[in-house]
């Protein structure tokens, strides 16, 4: 049992499934005339941002606030960081205000799991540099879960940025934990052959080759402001060779797309995929609150001296 | 260890019934009337009362399920509790019983209460349960009563039903 979501890595199955069997029962709440539940009834949670999100952080907050909990949020332009505080000044103070969880966005990696030795909150990932994202990664696989009823042999692209994606990699140990057969593709300088034997995963180059008969593709973003100007030569190109449109799935009409969010339409992805009957993409949206609530009341909703492991 | 066995399948079928002709006699419009069931033995004891009901009145009862875990005040002090399914679609002006299978301390109920108001706001709220064994920590009473039965707070009252447990029975046990 974790005490922290920091990487899909130390999740166990029971645990995962758990959190999905609850998730269920959240989406029946948010459907709900009054979308609140008192199962967090004092309980305080800060949301803290030192990169700029707006659905990530919007999603926790909401999730919070329906299980009843209060929802402070910290934006980096508010934070004392700016002011030359270091990192574990920041979260001392912050734990001294006795916040119950901490939900933390750094563009650091590991910094999440550094802050848990200066905390008594429960620290949860939102995304820190490019090295993880559990909770979008547990979203993702709900939502194919929910498609698909498992995952066992399935098979399921990740398309784009590998290299930068905190996305891909949870996505990652945690696709695999579900029994799917993930396979990676996008121009060699993002998705390097060395991850097919460090990742135990399939790596292509050619996106038609690599199309041909998955289950699922997420499709990663293409994060303008770092890949643009040094991985690839021009986004135009990218477009045409790895960008997902209605001629390229021609031949496999019933694959399901999913994208985290936001898009660049026009270069990943085309409109009519990201529209289409095929794409998942609100689904995650609403999933996301749900798989968030669910992770608070993983993490929050026990006994106060029973002890986990990281 | 089974103290005493209370009830068995033939005695559990005699109170339903009665417990049908309490409600019947107590109730005009039928199609405001909501069963909410408990999870988990409550949920099953509500749609055995709507059997009887269609079997019997020839009325159609709607019913829902309802679980309290999340209206709980109690949750932090035990371990994690699964969540079930809610629902409830709109209590706005239903006529409600709540039906359990064992009333005790009352704080279930409470929590039932406070959960049914938020579905809407409830014309009556009524309380149906199949044994009360007393140690009420809240004043809430039951409308429609099963069996009353005096317990200490170290004996447990286990209700089994068929629908789960493959047998129709209350015992005591300490």
């Amino acid at each position: 049992m974790i005490s922290h979501l920091l990487s899909t890595k130390y999740l166990d199955l029971d645990e995962i499934l758990e959190i999905f069997n609850n998730a269920k029962k959240f989406l029946e709440v948010l459907n709900r005339p009054t979308k609140k539940i008192p199962i967090l009834k004092g309980k305080l949670i800060l949301t803290v941002f030192f990169e700029p999100s707006t659905r990530t952080r919007t999603s926790f907050e909401i999730a919070g606030k329906t299980l009843g909990a209060d929802v402070v949020n910290l934006s980096v332009s508010q934070s004392s960081a700016k002011k030359g505080e270091t990192i574990k000044d920041t979260c001392l103070t912050l734990n001294a205000m006795k916040p119950d969880c901490i939900v933390l966005r750094h563009s650091v990696s590991k910094i999440p799991e550094y802050i848990t030795n200066f905390t008594s909150a429960k620290i949860i990932n939102a995304g820190d540099g490019s090295n993880e994202h559990p909770s979008q990664a547990l979203l993702d696989a709900f939502t194919l879960m929910q498609h698909f009823g498992d995952l066992e042999d399935r098979k399921i692209l990740i398309l784009g940025d590998v290299l930068n994606s905190r996305v891909a990699r949870s996505n990652i140990w945690l696709l695999k934990k579900l029994g799917a057969k993930v396979s990676l593709c996008g121009p060699s300088t993002l998705v390097r052959e060395e991850f097919e034997k460090e990742w135990d995963v399939d790596v292509y180059w050619d996106l038609d080759k690599a199309i041909s008969n998955v289950d699922a593709i997420i499709v990663l973003r293409i994060q303008l402001e770092r890949a643009a100007s040094a991985w690839i030569p021009s986004t135009r190109e990218y477009s045409i060779f790895y960008g997902l449109n209605r001629e390229r799935l021609i031949k496999n009409n019933n694959v399901i797309i999913m994208h985290p969010g936001p898009m660049n339409r026009g270069l990943e992805i085309s409109s009519d995929i990201a529209d289409g009957s095929n794409a998942l993409i609100r689904d995650q949206v609403t999933n996301g609150v749900a798989i968030r609530m669910s992770i608070f009341y993983h993490l929050l909703a026990r006994k106060a001296d029973s002890i986990g492991i990281i | 260890m089974l103290k005493a066995k209370i009830l068995n399948e033939q005695e559990i079928g005699k109170i339903l019934h009665r417990l049908v002709y309490e409600i019947y006699e107590n109730h005009k419009n039928f199609n405001e009337l909501l069963l909410v069931g408990l999870w988990t033995r409550g949920v099953y004891l509500s749609k055995r009362i709507a059997d009887i009901f269609l079997r019997e009145q020839g009325i159609e009862l709607e019913t829902s399920e309802l679980d309290v875990t999340p209206y709980r005040d109690d949750l932090y002090t035990k371990e994690k509790i699964p969540l079930k399914t809610t629902n409830l679609i709109s209590t706005q002006d239903r006529s409600i019983i709540i039906v359990d299978d064992v009333l005790y301390t009352g704080r279930t109920v409470r929590g039932a209460i406070e959960a049914i108001f938020d579905f809407g706001r409830p014309k009556k709220i009524e309380l149906l349960v199949l044994v009360d064994r007393g140690h009420r920590e809240l004043p809430i009473n039951a409308n429609y009563l099963g069996r009353y039965v005096p317990t200490s707070s170290r004996e447990d009252v286990n209700v089994r039903l068929k629908e789960i447990d493959n047998v129709d029975e209350v015992t005591i046990l300490v």
